[in-house]
């Protein structure tokens, strides 16, 4: 090993990374070099902290390194424990360093409302992007010893960590393991994002539902963590992934608990009917208009008709042509910055609520199918799933189309036999419990 | 965490199993065996798989967690064929006529001017993607489809109720017991057959013969409900002449309130989700028994291929007269399912058990 191994190699790599300061400094003593990331570190006062925990006395870099509970690390891992935010001392002779922590920069959103989740009447801090803090947190709500945290580094992504918490009583042994094993194994992609998280976690990136269900409210996270699960929170993240998934996911929020029991089961029974509304209204106006209108009483039959009597295309491409404008101002409006958000949903309100049916491009009644399905979809718990069913229910217009109310039925049958066969780590997607 | 596996799931595939008959063909099946005091040979048939599934839940709670093709596989390769092939030709004949009456029944009600091969294909395709899933998945989705679709179907016959006259129900007593001479009698010996699909759960969980009975109970209670509701609307003769006695009757009903203009509706998608639910699993169990069978070959080209066979053997019956002589046609195969498959179950499980109790 060079003599000043440590030091020239910091300082190669500080050539590239102009943020890398490193300088000479006198500590009781005995010279050192001190090296951290400015754009990571508060220098003046982790400086002050140091010397305040010092001994008044001359000391040596080894009584440094003690007093100051420095970690002694390697030339080829200090440049990644730097990166971490971590400050570094150097010898005078730049041969040997260790590492300790420091003041870190303002970089963190303090804990704050939840952003996508919004609920009445229940304790409301959100995760945030700090993992310690997502942690902390989770420890804060749910007071027990029986609370395991690990935390694993994903290969193949630089430092990423990912915490593993679940609960020793609850969670069954061979699932943590599988899960712990799964995230060990070398990843094709990084792992920077849920998609790349899921397809090292089932080996497939194909699936329309997914084995996370991901939540930024640590009270939710306590509930399921009860119910046997693991929950995964990944560095960056604002949100805790729950897995397995199960259905229950769909329709029901642990805050619903705060209301009487009767009231949780009406809240729950909208949502059940809010995503069959979201699943099958289009497939079934497309059904009862172009395949079966016969099914329906001739008086609804007539007024139906007489209220399509001069739009020009068939069922299917009405509403098909509105559901594309609809998902186009679901996504422009979840974008925008707030000050133009209230124009998108005035002039998306308007062409869709009036000058379309005035201009005789589509009828009256799609706009209240496109209207109360849009609703329905969003009844549903979690935007994961909001989205899968807006998804899945084209294809069950598609079906509409062709076979009228028999493939409407027979796209639901279909959704409901790929629901029930999805397992997550041997257990079933499909229960209840 | 671990806890005992539900054992609602299988109670309610048997149910969902049977519904998907009893409101289909079984009326007519019935109706078609004698003229008058059509009870007589529903009880019958009740007792007639009331006897199989004794014998059958006999066999399989002397060894549990064996199915129709464990049992049957270690008696050698020509008595395990000669046992096997008759009963998977039996699924296949069962869902080619459970899929080709529906695809009929779907003709009349809904979309008479889509071409049959249409039909069939989207029936076929949804069977067949059932099957791939597996039994324990058509298990599952057979309990949101018994959630979903069983009240409805409720409803939907008890707004038949609206026109019944009782008084059609006499005469009620037939002394001649002439249905037992007819060939019709046995040729609908099918409507009791569902029963079998019980040999291929052991697989998927515990069975336990008391509930399996216990369950059986209101099925059969509903039979006998299935069997007079046409008759009570109708009379019994006009009745007979019907193909979809069902249909028609729901067809008679009409409720004001009501968006839609006949409840038939209903009925017919909750049936298609139970026609499924039989179907798939069938086809399934195809799979799986040929599967354990013949190693070599994987369950689901062996269901894709036996789903072609359905498709293209449905195309090839020309209408429901055509369907109605099969049924006369393959009365022995339904004779030996019916009848030597639980015995043969039985006398496999007692000669295990014994085994096993003297080692």
């Amino acid at each position: 090993m060079r003599a000043n191994s440590c030091l020239t190699d910091l300082q190669q790599a500080a050539a590239s990374r102009e943020d890398l300061k490193i300088k000479p400094f006198v500590l009781r003593g005995t010279p050192v070099w001190i090296a951290g990331l400015e754009s990571l570190i508060q220098h003046a006062r982790t400086r002050y902290e140091i010397l305040g925990s010092l001994p008044e006395t001359p000391c040596s870099f080894e009584e440094l390194a003690a007093s100051l509970f420095g970690e002694f690390v390697p030339s080829s891992e200090l440049l990644g424990k730097l990166l971490q935010g971590k400050l570094a001392v150097l010898s005078g002779d730049g041969a040997r360093a260790f590492v300790l922590e420091s003041e870190p920069a303002e970089l963190k959103r303090a804990v704050d409302l939840p952003k996508e989740e919004t609920i009445v009447g229940a304790p409301s801090a959100a995760f945030v992007e700090d993992l310690n803090t997502n942690v902390g947190l989770l420890r804060r709500t749910f007071v027990s010893a029986d609370l395991q945290v690990e935390y694993v580094s994903l290969r193949g992504s630089a430092d990423k960590r990912i915490a593993l918490v679940y609960l020793r009583s609850e969670a069954p042994p061979q699932l943590v393991n599988e899960i712990r094993g799964r995230l060990s194994a070398p990843s094709r992609h990084p792992v920077r994002s849920d998609q790349a998280l899921i397809s090292l976690l089932t080996g497939t990136r194909w699936q329309l539902i997914s084995p996370l269900y991901n939540t930024e409210l640590p009270e939710q996270v306590s509930d399921e963590l009860l119910r046997g699960r693991v929950a995964l929170l990944m560095e960056g993240q604002c949100t805790a992934a729950i897995t397995p998934s199960s259905i229950r996911n769909f329709f029901t929020m642990f805050s619903d608990k705060h209301f009487p029991y009767p009231l949780m089961l009406a809240i729950r029974a909208v949502r059940i009917i809010g995503l069959l509304v979201a699943l099958l209204l289009p497939g079934l106006y497309v059904a009862l208009i172009a395949v079966n209108p016969e099914t329906l009483k001739i008086e609804l039959a007539l007024s139906l008709a007489m209220s399509r009597l001069d739009v020009p295309y068939p069922a299917f491409i009405e509403i098909i042509i509105m559901l594309f404008i609809i998902e186009m101002v679901v996504e422009a409006s979840l974008r925008l910055p707030k000050s133009i958000g209230p124009t998108i949903t005035m002039v998306g309100g308007i062409i869709l609520g009036q000058a379309v049916v005035q201009a005789q491009l589509v009828s009256n009644l799609v706009i209240i199918v496109l209207a109360a399905t849009t609703i329905s979809n969003f009844t549903l718990v979690g935007f994961h799933n909001a989205l899968t069913i807006r998804f899945l229910k084209y294809s069950i217009v598609c079906l509409s189309a062709m076979y009228g109310i028999m493939g409407l039925f027979a796209g639901l049958i279909g959704f409901i036999l790929y629901v029930s066969s999805i397992r997550w780590y041997g257990i079933p997607f499909m229960r209840l419990r | 965490m671990q806890r005992n596996p539900s054992r609602l799931p299988i109670y309610l595939f048997i149910v969902g199993t049977h519904t998907g008959l009893i409101f289909f063909l079984y009326a007519h099946a019935t109706l078609r065996t004698t003229a008058y005091a059509h009870w007589q040979p529903a009880v019958v048939y009740i007792c007639i798989e009331a006897l199989c599934l004794f014998l059958l839940l006999a066999g399989l709670a002397r060894v549990p967690g064996k199915d129709f093709a464990d049992l049957f596989i270690p008696l050698g390769k020509v008595a395990s064929l000669l046992l096997l092939t008759p009963l998977v030709a039996y699924f296949l004949l069962v869902s080619l006529m459970v899929m080709r009456s529906f695809a009929e029944l779907v003709r009349i009600m809904f979309v008479a001017n889509t071409p049959m091969w249409a039909l069939l294909a989207l029936l076929v395709l949804l069977f067949m993607f059932g099957a791939f899933m597996g039994g324990d998945s058509i298990l599952r989705a057979n309990v949101v489809f018994s959630a979903l679709f069983l009240p409805v179907l409720l409803f939907a016959l008890s707004s038949c109720f609206k026109n019944a006259d009782f008084h059609y129900l006499y005469p009620l007593w037939n002394s001649s017991f002439d249905f037992l001479r007819k060939e019709e009698f046995y040729s609908s010996m099918f409507v009791v057959s569902p029963f079998l699909v019980i040999g291929m759960l052991p697989s998927l969980g515990p069975l336990r013969p008391r509930g399996v009975f216990l369950t059986m109970l209101p099925i059969w209670a509903l039979c006998l409900i299935a069997l007079h509701i046409p008759i009570l609307v109708f009379g019994t003769p006009a009745a007979r002449l019907l193909v979809f006695p069902f249909l028609a009757t729901m067809d008679s009903v009409s409720l004001l309130w009501l968006v839609f203009d006949r409840v038939t509706l209903f009925y017919a998608v909750s049936i298609m989700a139970f026609v499924s639910v039989h179907a798939s699993f069938l086809l399934w169990s195809i799979g799986r028994i040929v599967h354990k069978r013949f190693p070599k070959c994987p369950e689901k080209p062996v269901i894709a291929a036996a789903a072609v066979a359905l498709f293209v053997w449905g195309l090839m019956i020309p209408g429901w007269d055509w369907l109605q002589n099969m049924l006369f046609w393959e009365t022995w195969l339904r004779i030996l399912a019916v009848f030597v498959i639980p015995a043969a179950v039985l006398w496999r499980g007692l000669i295990l058990s014994r085994r096993r109790a003297a080692p």
